[in-house]
């Protein structure tokens, strides 16, 4: 069954109802984590890419870090900055300081790690290790 | 004035399809937004992260103000997902405006993922120093 934009319904169910499903292309892991800033980790052939929707930072705030396959991302988020002289009817935007540590699921070269901010948007990337190279050595056997 | 607490994650909130049932494709989000008032105006202050200044729609139809945004820089459609936490997905959120809203002033700026729009009072409403004369014989 399709709708007037030509969707499949099926589909549309399921993308309205995703929240905390897992996604039907490929098996994602879900976590439940509770430290900010909550992330995606992606990868394609050559890098690991690290997702965090951080908006309204100031760069100076920001520390990233990668230490052997721990990257740690560490800084503040200050809202409510240059408003006086009034009241909150609402305050939705989470403030303050957050420490996050992420053990990263491949081996990456740190040194070559790059971090860009879009949109509120940050981006890590970091470079795959090149794997070892396979080491041939031959093993006696020895018997009686 | 510096304040020290730890931030924690708040999930993103999905569109109430109560309130409003969305019919373009994508996941829809309700933005984070702090709504702050002084005499002078109401400043909302939302956060869109994902959302570029040119995808971004603020419109006043009748006496609602609907904010729509885009989201253009969330994930790449090409990755191969390895660890998902939170959706990316486009932001819609209606305020309804009081009367004392000068609706020609409105004024909104988007600032990394942040979209402000401020609301000034008219006139009328507007706190004012009524300027104290002196009359009678002595002046002074």
């Amino acid at each position: 069954m399709t709708n007037v934009l030509g969707e499949d319904l099926g589909t549309r169910r399921r993308v309205v109802h995703r929240r905390g499903a897992e996604q039907p292309a490929h098996r994602v892991r879900r976590g439940g984590n509770r430290v900010f800033p909550s992330i995606i980790i992606s990868a394609d052939d050559k890098q690991l890419m690290v997702r965090a929707e951080m908006p309204g930072m100031r760069l100076d705030d920001l520390q990233i870090s990668v230490s052997g396959d721990l990257l740690t991302i560490h800084g503040s988020r200050p809202t409510g900055q240059g408003l006086s002289g009034g009241w909150y009817h609402r305050r939705e935007r989470e403030n303050g300081e957050f420490s996050r540590s992420v053990r990263l699921p491949a081996n990456v070269d740190g040194e070559k790690a790059e971090a860009g901010y879009v949109a509120g948007v940050l981006t890590i990337t970091l470079p795959l290790m090149e794997p070892a190279k396979p080491r041939h050595v031959p093993v006696q056997v020895t018997g009686q | 004035m510096v304040e020290e607490r730890t931030i924690e994650v708040a999930d993103k909130r999905a569109v109430d399809t109560r309130t409003h049932q969305e019919l373009r494709s994508g996941n829809w989000f309700v933005p984070a937004t702090d709504i702050y008032e002084t005499p002078e105006e109401i400043i909302l202050v939302m956060d869109m992260p994902g959302v570029c200044f040119d995808c971004v729609q603020a419109n006043i139809v009748e006496d609602e103000l609907i904010v729509t945004g885009h989201v253009t820089h969330g994930e790449d459609q090409e990755d191969y997902i390895l660890y998902r936490e939170y959706d990316v997905g486009h932001y819609h959120r209606h305020f309804g405006l009081p009367p004392v809203i000068d609706r020609a002033k409105i004024d909104a700026t988007m600032a990394d993922g942040v979209l402000t729009i401020t609301l000034p009072k008219i006139e009328e409403v507007k706190p004012r120093r009524i300027p104290v004369r002196a009359v009678g014989q002595s002046s002074g």
